[in-house]
């Protein structure tokens, strides 16, 4: 083929001309610049405003400052003014944007004809407040109240006070962070307040739980961890973890000590006594020791505990001639059976040392804390539903059908219930079961406070404010209303409940709180510059920050045993160790995609579940990484991929809680399993607390295998690994 | 040459021209910018000459923030509620302010995301807005004086006293 110049032009040309008139479209306006309405009175256009508030992510009341542009949040950092975690956040608090942000946010109250059949119609904010007056004025008596431990203090006490006007019983506070980190059971143990340690100036830790992952107070823990590490003139404190699986504290540890499960106490105890017959530490610890420590055979506990006694007798001889040790208790030992004794077992040991934990400060008059129910007070409420005592639920900031075991009959006794009614603002697996959602805003842009968990020493009260205005305002809905608005506009219409809750908004209630504290570090001679310091600075805490004061507890001698088992030996041959993810925490993580997707710190797995087994049992039973298991205990069962771990103890699996949801948002619904299925209602032998960490299980396999969403490499990992 | 193996070559050579070259001039095109306001006849020069309004009483972040701001619908309301508010461009801003909406004004100067450019660092150092503006008082329609782009920062810059510390990269590029 031959082509002439000629032909070569007139096909440029009309290539070039077809293209000109293709690409011949008007102007585009390439750039715009939207200018707010009515900007807010502080806002500078281009210069971000950072706005002081408290974490709802955790129960710990971090907190947290966050940095608004042109009226959205966009990064959230911890407080550097905050006396609890000073500047300092874990992952679940700066994650929180995403709950602000949630695709799956409803956008006003929704209702259902048939709980459970996830049919919500949209309903304006006016008439599902006037429904729900109607309904609480109806049931009387017959309300009850479910909140979690994250709900703001002013709302703890509006539930309350709302309790008692129409002499319903009163509200429970019980989620799965009151569950898994035990919170009755070290209080019980610990003269009634959360035991809270300052490690700072500790030469030596004895750890009995994760308490710098998963605990009460990590972010405190990790500040305080910083110092323990980096003290004056190069001391470095030494930590030692008791525990059968290594955990993020285990790893930074400089000693893991795999104890048996459920046999914690037991080493503990041993080493106290180990202090008293070889008289370590001098003679007033010794002594001390002798007192408390009551008599064991050594050897007999260390072989059942299985460690060797040598190594009980080095520890105890460290712990004894430290400066100032410090025992941590908490953790799967505080969750057993004998939970209570288990703890003062490990407080006998700061007993000898001379050291306790932190005072609880002072709370001032009209300050309320989220104080956890126990257990068995979530059951008696959960028994009063089930005998149709209770005509109208709310459920607050908690989401017990997912949270709670099957055994503890919660969505079984929502049939018996007339009118449920949730505040979450995703539809989650509690609120799938409500006749009405009415979503409450996200803690950002909300009002409230907390009065943080830790005991440190010095009351913290740290506030809440909105840091945007509320994210949906559909006209359709109209205004939105928050939770504490709605509870005192229903107050209006039941004259026993108007002259307990005589506020007009919530604002109200909050600045009336506030003004009447008595001057803080920021100070404030009316109560109006209070409220303004309040919010400026994050909170109200006292001025002086003197040395927090420890108080060292009465204790009697505490003669332990070992945890019994939940299910037989010669069937459920491991024990099951579960644990709250760095990432999910109690499982309100699985929800927001930067936390699914950021990888567990000892596994690197990422949106799953997953089951940590020994690389010794794994080989035993032919499991390799990914095979998918069946994981039965006597409650239930569930399935999930192996992932082969050296750091766990042969007779021991371990899994983490937060996923397997049913709904909570498009991120977390149907992803792995939920381990809560493998336990029972079980409680301790104070009938108070729920036995969480003494089941055992049996482990098979499936056949089915998966590639694990690991971001590390565990190719030849396993090489170096002699059975 | 055949009849159809020109045909043949007409359409190969029209498809090749569509799909290498005709993005490119579509882009050349669709990029040359158009400074029309959604409220066409708002007017630079009014404001300035005939009302005699300073530049930060609208842009009042210059002196104090990274950008100078727009003004808000509401700053615009407070003058426009009573001047000339009968006149058409007032009523339709008027229609903005009642229903709550924000103006979507057309951004005449874009500088990209790496370069930071701190307003307030610039106006604080002496500099009037017309340096780099132009003489925005003399426009209806406001197009840019110059393009931004290195060079020009550099040519202030060189010339400074402190110039050695004026152009350090991370003056601009953190």
């Amino acid at each position: 083929m031959k082509i002439s110049r000629r032909d070569f032009i007139k096909v440029s040309i009309a290539g070039a001309a077809s293209t000109v008139l293709v690409g011949c479209q008007p102007n585009q306006r390439y750039v715009e610049l939207e200018p707010y309405v009515v900007p807010p009175e502080e806002a500078v256009a281009g210069q971000a405003t950072w706005y002081a508030t408290t974490c709802g992510m955790t129960p710990a009341g971090n907190g947290i400052i966050v940095r608004v542009m042109n009226g959205r949040a966009v990064k959230i950092e911890g407080n550097p003014e905050h006396p609890l975690n000073r500047g300092k956040l874990d992952a679940l608090g700066q994650a929180g944007l995403q709950l602000l942000y949630h695709p799956d946010r409803l956008h006003g109250p929704v209702v259902q004809e048939t709980p459970g059949r996830r049919e919500f119609k949209p309903l304006h904010w006016n008439e599902a407040v006037n429904i729900l007056a109607e309904n609480v004025k109806r049931a009387g008596a017959g309300l009850a109240i479910w909140a979690g431990l994250t709900t703001s203090g002013h709302l703890v006490d509006l539930f309350k006070r709302f309790a008692k006007a129409t002499d319903a019983p009163a509200p429970v506070f019980y989620d799965l962070y009151a569950a898994l980190h035990s919170y009755d059971a070290l209080a019980s143990a610990c003269g009634g307040a959360l035991p809270t340690y300052d490690i700072r100036r500790a030469d030596l830790v004895f750890a009995f739980g994760d308490f710098l992952g998963s605990g009460p107070n990590p972010v405190y823990y990790g500040v305080q961890f910083g110092a323990f590490r980096g003290q004056a003139l190069g001391k470095r404190g030494y930590l030692a973890q008791f525990e059968p699986r290594m955990s993020i504290t285990g790893a930074v540890a400089d000693r893991w000590v795999p104890v048996k499960p459920g046999h914690e106490a037991l080493a503990a105890g041993a080493m106290a006594r180990i202090i008293a017959e070889e008289g370590f530490g001098g003679a007033e610890r010794a002594a001390r020791a002798g007192e408390l420590a009551p008599e064991v055979d050594v050897a007999a506990v260390a072989e059942a505990c299985d460690l060797e006694a040598e190594a009980l007798v080095k520890l105890a001889r460290a712990f004894a001639e430290a400066a100032n040790p410090v025992a941590i208790p908490g953790g799967a030992p505080a969750g057993a059976d004998n939970g209570v004794e288990a703890t003062k077992a490990v407080q006998i040991l700061n007993a000898i040392a001379g050291v306790g934990p932190l005072a609880p400060g002072v709370i001032p008059p009209g300050i309320t804390p989220t104080t956890p129910s126990t257990f068995a007070e979530a059951q008696a409420l959960i028994e009063k539903m089930q005998n149709g005592e209770v005509q109208t639920l709310l459920v607050y900031g908690a989401n017990p059908v997912y949270e709670l075991p099957e055994a503890a009959g919660f969505r079984q006794a929502l049939n018996k219930v007339e009118t449920v009614v949730s505040f979450s603002p995703i539809i989650d697996e509690t609120a799938a079961w409500a006749h009405m959602v009415l979503p409450e805003r996200t803690y950002l842009e909300g009002w409230g406070y907390r009065v943080v968990t830790a005991n440190t020493g010095r009351t913290i009260i740290s506030s809440r404010q909105p840091v945007v205005v509320p994210f949906y305002q559909d006209e359709a809905t109209g205004p939105a209303y928050s939770t504490g608005d709605v509870l005192l506009t229903i107050a209006r219409g039941i004259p026993d409940a108007i002259a307990a809750l005589p506020w007009t908004d919530e604002v109200a209630y909050l600045k009336q709180m506030v003004g009447a504290l008595p001057a803080g570090a920021y100070g404030g001679s009316d109560p109006d510059t209070r409220w303004a310091r309040y919010l400026q600075h994050g909170g109200w805490w006292p001025a002086e920050d003197a040395e927090p004061a420890a108080s060292i507890m009465e204790l009697a001698p505490v003669k332990v045993k070992a945890a019994a088992s939940q299910g037989e030996a010669n069937e459920y041959p491991l024990y099951l160790h579960v644990y709250t993810p760095v990432m999910l925490g109690d499982g309100r993580g699985a929800s927001l995609p930067w936390l699914q997707g950021s990888p567990d710190p000892m596994t690197t797995m990422t949106w799953r579940s997953w089951v940590e087994i020994n690389p010794q049992t794994a080989h035993n039973m032919g499991i390799k990484d990914g095979d998918i298991l069946k994981v039965t205990s006597p409650y239930g069962s569930i399935e999930a991929p192996a992932y082969v771990y050296p750091a766990i103890r042969p007779d021991t699996v371990a899994i983490p809680a937060g996923q397997g949801h049913l709904d909570s948002g498009r991120y977390a619904k149907n992803r792995g399993a939920n381990v809560i299925d493998l336990l029972g209602a079980t409680t301790d032998a104070t009938g108070e607390n729920l036995a969480w960490s003494n089941v055992r299980v049996k482990v098979e396999r499936t056949g089915e295998t998966i590639n694990l969403p690991i971001f590390e490499d565990k190719k030849g990992a396993q090489e170096h690994l002699h059975f | 040459m055949s009849r159809p193996t020109r045909v043949w070559i007409t359409v190969i050579g029209l498809v090749v021209l569509l799909v290498f070259i005709g993005p490119f001039i579509f882009g050349v095109l669709a990029s040359v910018p158009n400074y029309e306001q959604p409220i066409v006849e708002f007017s630079h020069k009014r404001h300035v000459q005939n009302a005699g309004i300073d530049c930060l009483y609208c842009h009042s972040g210059a002196t104090r923030s990274p950008v100078s701001g727009i003004p808000s619908v509401e700053k615009c309301m407070g003058c426009h509620e009573h001047v000339l508010s009968g006149e058409a461009p007032i009523v339709k801003l008027q229609e903005y302010w009642e229903n709550g909406e924000p103006i979507s004004w057309t951004r005449v100067y874009q500088l990209p995301r790496y370069v930071h450019y701190p307003h307030h660092v610039h106006v604080s150092a002496g500099l009037n807005c017309e340096t780099c503006h132009g003489n925005v008082g003399e426009m209806d329609i406001v197009t840019p004086a110059q393009i931004p782009n290195m060079g020009w920062c550099i040519r202030c810059h060189q010339g400074e006293e402190n110039a050695v510390e004026l152009m350090d990269c991370l003056n601009c590029h953190y």
